[in-house]
């Protein structure tokens, strides 16, 4: 019995090992690169594998493809421009359907000098998908940089139908507002009207719109010239010349790719260093994705799903996902010259199948790459798309799904609370935003719950305001009469006499009538040091209330990631160095105050700043984002009241015109500027010094021990 | 005594008698004193006094201009409640903006005009009456003509002067919508309205600064005064209080009354987007786009309510007090 125990213990540990290990197995070796999506503070964090690498086809003998688009039947079309072909091929069979060359081809070989085309280098596919009067379901559009008519080289766009019959070609648009510019064909899109997106190679000006007879309709939409600071600056001053030296690149990024999807939105990616890569037209040509996030910018290719999920390719092989309204969901793979699948080369094509894999052309490699997504990504898209649907309560389970696997997808949580939004909960809409770090919309929901509070209290409010004011009148007649309240305000008075209160408090009358109260402070008995320093004490706490206490639609910093120490030593150096340096700069001015002076003056100026503070800090817990101009007005007229303050008391302590306490504060300032920089280097020498002599006793130890 | 001025006593009996006769009768009659107040009492409660009230009375009532006015639920309450918990265009837009509006363009107009009248006294009489003129034109003007320039040039495509001049500079590559996109429009309504600020206000405090005894100044600077900031804050402001509060009553309810410019510069009511949307553009919206007078009413009323505390905290600044 024993031992037939045993040998069932022994069967069933060998089981789980071989069942465990085998998938572990499969995990490992089917993902090849993470998936990065971003976390609450905007950083790239790791999360689950959304696609794994699929198939991988190599033996099509493909040379640099540069295109890839899927057609009506679900199979894929390749620009396989090495080979100056475009090839149909069909997955699921693992045939090539059909082979597409255009080689000295004459659509009307009856006409005498009809001419012959040749297509030498197709870089971009499209297919339509929906049928219209103008295209046909299935049509290819082509565009070849270097096709050739009778031999001689021209730009052209190959019309075919879905048998791979030449129906029409394009060239060069003859209209003169195309003027002398090349019409060099890269990719081309075409919409239900037949109108063609094309862009071509070399052209800044943007994206070339042209109707289904070839005219040239104008350019779409265009690229802007972003430019630092410092080359804006020298841009409006040198001339053209001083700028061509200094290599100034004044053209814009240039388009990559164009898309029109199922809808007719039209898309397109571009490759440089700005914050628009990513574009949605609308039918100015206007972009509607102003302020999204971008994950990587040197785009190549960019499709759109029919649900509106948008899929760009970088060069450097980051694959990106987007929501269809441009929100970032998260990228994966990596460039290296290794060939393993899931790596690439030269991402330059990418599109998505019915059945939702990622297929993508690279045109360093030459073979064909597919990528499956997983449970995780189906369920987020499935989640999208129901929220699209205004299906909201199966988009939440859905989201609640994704979040049973990753309890930190900010994704997750911002879809779970938009769905939220909508079906008016606005309380688990508000929690799911707070987690998500989405302040904009959290003020959304917080507003709409405030404004429930306000409809279910609104009458209770008014009713115990009024009946305050009432209770506060009644007493104030009854203590006119009987002077019910005489101790109190004996005790209030006793108090306010106390030296330290009194001097503390003297800050409220200064506020209020500086010219005077500067001048009591300085000659009479108003005020004292310790009050200044207790004063000041008060300022920093109000302060650091102010940048560490704020309600979280306003608090952009968590609390756990401010730097403390930074903000007192700030605080304390800031003010010590300007006492300091306004006495010194003073001194030698003319200035008939003493550093005490100027000390106490600076202190009873904070009143304004204080108030500014707390109320604003206070005010950031009811308000919302419509409230942050009243938020901000409180929080301004604080600091600017104090700096009026601080400005007469200058002038008053040293008896300086309008123009002299002016001159005195520049001068102070920067002073303060000189000493933090003074400061900066000592600091860094002594570092230097050290580590110097740090290394030296190490060099020494190491060269008498060993 | 002689008959002489036996004589001068009678008449000065007669005389002291009359006058107390009369003293007698002033007391008495208070008919002429009703007659002399009739002419202000009858206009004040004719042009203020009953619209005040006819406006309050309709703020509780269901009022479509057509039939009667019915008195509103919730003990006449309803209009308020609507207002402060339904009206999400109102507690959205409306209110913020009324607020940003008048608190930059109240005080900074007022801080323009007065820094205008205190330069303009500066100069000799004959600049300072054309500079004056000058400065006063966009008041008179009035908002829909300013609307017109204003329209001009910030127009939404190149045709626009300031768009024409970005655009020229490079610094846009389309031209901006101003005055369309919601994005701006608030904005130039605060610039607009600060460059037309200079109103009635302005020739008070001008008036005022004119008026201050000229040696005061003098004694002052013999007392120890040495600059020209010390001269306003010590002799200027003090002497011309009642002008500053002038001033600033009319720069407050000048704020919370301005509301054309908005539409005029929009060409819209409402403005896109809610953006330049303010209290009295949403009166207009109600009252005499939707005919519900009740509401209309209900919100002039809290117009005015607000009007009185920003009113009050101009008095306990600028009131006569210690």
């Amino acid at each position: 019995m024993r031992i037939k125990k045993l040998i069932l213990l022994v069967l069933v540990l060998l089981l789980g090992f071989t069942s465990l290990g085998l998938k572990t197995e499969v995990q490992a070796s089917s993902s090849t690169t993470y998936t990065y999506a971003l976390d609450d503070n905007g950083d790239f964090v790791q999360t689950q594998d959304a696609y794994l690498p699929g198939q991988t086809i190599t033996y099509l003998g493909l040379d640099k493809p540069k295109d890839i688009a899927i057609d009506e039947n679900n199979e894929l079309v390749i620009a396989d421009a090495g080979n100056s072909r475009v090839l149909v091929y069909n997955p699921v069979t693992d045939t090539i359907v059909r082979e597409i060359r255009i080689e000295d081809y004459q659509m009307h070989p009856e006409i005498e000098d009809d001419p012959s085309y040749t297509m030498t280098n197709p870089t971009g596919v499209f297919v339509v998908l929906e049928e219209s009067t103008y295209v046909g379901l299935g049509d290819i559009y082509i565009a070849d940089a270097n096709a050739l008519i009778d031999g001689v080289s021209f730009g052209l766009i190959f019309h075919l139908d879905n048998s791979g019959n030449l129906l029409e070609v394009f060239g060069k648009p003859n209209s003169p507002m195309y003027g002398g510019l090349d019409f060099l064909p890269e990719k081309v899109s075409v919409d239900k009207a037949g109108i063609m997106y094309v862009i071509s190679k070399g052209t800044s000006d943007g994206i070339i719109q042209m109707s289904n007879t070839g005219e040239f309709l104008g350019f779409f939409s265009s690229n802007a010239v972003t430019l630092t600071l410092r080359e804006q600056i020298q841009q409006f001053i040198y001339t053209d010349e001083q700028l061509e030296n200094l290599g100034i690149n004044l053209t814009p990024p240039v388009f990559t790719s164009v898309f029109i999807d199922i809808n007719g939105g039209v898309y397109s990616s571009s490759s440089g260093i700005q914050v628009d890569n990513i574009k949605k037209h609308n039918t100015q040509g206007t972009n509607m994705f102003a302020d999204i996030f971008i994950a990587t910018n040197l785009l190549s290719d960019i499709y759109v799903n029919d649900e509106g999920i948008i899929f760009t390719a970088d060069q450097n092989g980051y694959i990106g996902v987007y929501t269809n309204d441009g929100e970032f969901i998260y990228t994966f793979g990596t460039i290296n010259d290794v060939s393993v699948a899931g790596f690439f080369k030269t991402l330059s094509g990418i599109a998505v199948d019915n059945d939702g894999q990622i297929w993508t052309v690279d045109s360093g490699n030459s073979y064909l790459q597919s990528f499956a997504p997983t449970e995780y990504a189906l369920t987020i898209y499935s989640a999208i798309i129901n929220y699209n649907n205004t299906n909201y309560e199966e988009a939440i389970r859905l989201w609640q799904e994704v979040l049973s696997l990753n309890q930190l997808s900010i994704l997750a949580h911002n879809g779970i609370a938009k769905n939220y939004l909508q079906i008016e909960e606005y309380q688990l809409a508000a929690d799911h935003f707070k987690i998500a770090g989405n302040r904009d919309l959290f003020s959304e929901s917080f507003w709409e719950l405030r404004n429930i509070w306000l409809q279910a209290h609104l009458l209770q409010v008014i009713l115990i305001t009024f009946l305050f004011t009432l209770f506060y009148f009644v007493l104030k007649f009854v203590d006119k009469k009987y002077k019910i309240f005489a101790p109190v305000r004996a005790a209030i008075l006793k108090t306010e006499n106390v030296k330290i209160i009194n001097d503390v408090l003297y800050m409220r009358t200064v506020s209020r009538k500086p010219a005077d109260s500067f001048y009591y402070l300085r000659r009479k008995n108003k005020g004292s040091y310790l009050g200044a320093l207790i004063i000041l004490a008060i300022t920093f706490l109000s302060y650091l209330m102010f940048v560490a206490g704020k309600g979280f639609i306003f608090q952009y910093t968590d609390i756990n990631d401010l730097d403390l120490n930074s903000i007192i030593l700030g605080f304390v150096v800031l003010i010590g160095l300007f006492i300091v340096c306004s006495y010194l700069v003073t001194s030698i001015q003319d200035g008939e105050g003493t550093m005490g002076e100027i000390f106490k003056g600076f202190a009873y100026s904070m009143w304004p700043f204080i108030l500014g503070c707390v109320f604003s800090t206070v005010f950031s817990y009811v308000a919302t984002n419509n409230e942050i101009f009243m938020l901000n007005v409180i929080f301004y007229i604080g600091i600017g009241w104090s700096f009026v303050l601080v400005f007469l008391s200058i002038s008053e302590i040293q008896n300086y015109t309008f123009g002299q306490t002016i001159k005195s504060i520049l001068l102070t300032v920067l002073f303060v500027i000189i000493i933090l920089l003074v400061l900066s280097f000592i600091q860094m020498t002594i570092r230097q010094v050290f580590s110097f002599f740090e290394e030296f006793i190490k060099e020494a130890v190491r060269n008498v021990f060993s | 005594m002689n008959a002489k001025s036996l004589k001068r006593k009678e008449q000065l009996s007669k005389v002291m008698s009359d006058s107390l006769d009369h003293l007698r009768r002033l007391k008495t009659d208070k008919n002429s004193t009703i007659l002399l107040l009739a002419p202000y009492v009858l206009l004040f409660t004719m042009f203020i006094i009953i619209p005040v009230v006819v406006a309050i009375t309709l703020s509780f009532t269901y009022f479509n201009v057509i039939e009667m006015p019915k008195f509103a639920e919730f003990y006449g309450f309803y209009n308020y409640i609507m207002i402060l918990t339904q009206d999400e265009v109102f507690l959205r837009y409306v209110l913020p903006n009324t607020l940003k509006y008048a608190i930059i363009t109240g005080p900074g107009g007022y801080l323009l005009s007065f820094i205008m009248a205190w330069m303009l006294s500066q100069i000799q009489a004959t600049p300072r009456k054309i500079l004056a003129l000058a400065l006063y034109t966009p008041s008179m003007l009035g908002g829909v003509f300013i609307g017109v320039i204003f329209r001009t040039i910030f127009s939404g495509d190149k045709s626009g002067y300031i768009n024409s001049i970005l655009l020229n500079m490079g610094l846009i590559s389309t031209p901006l919508d101003f005055l369309q996109s919601g994005d701006y429009l608030m904005n130039i309504m605060i610039f607009v309205t600060l460059w037309s600020s200079m109103g009635i206000g302005f020739l008070s405090m001008l008036a005022g600064i004119l008026n201050v005894n000229k040696e005061m100044y003098e004694a002052a600077y013999i007392d120890g005064i040495k600059n020209r900031l010390q001269e306003i804050f010590y002799i200027t402001i003090p002497s011309m209080k009642p002008q500053m509060l002038f001033g600033a009553v009319m720069a407050i309810v000048g704020a919370f009354n301005a509301g054309g410019i908005g539409v005029a510069l929009a060409g819209s009511n409402p403005t896109p987007q809610y953006a330049g949307q303010l209290i009295v553009n949403h009166i207009d919206d109600y009252g005499f786009i939707r005919y519900e007078m009740g509401y209309a009413a209900a919100l002039s009323v809290i117009l005015l309510a607000i009007i009185l505390l920003f009113s009050r905290v101009a008095y306990m600044l600028f009131g006569e007090k210690d």
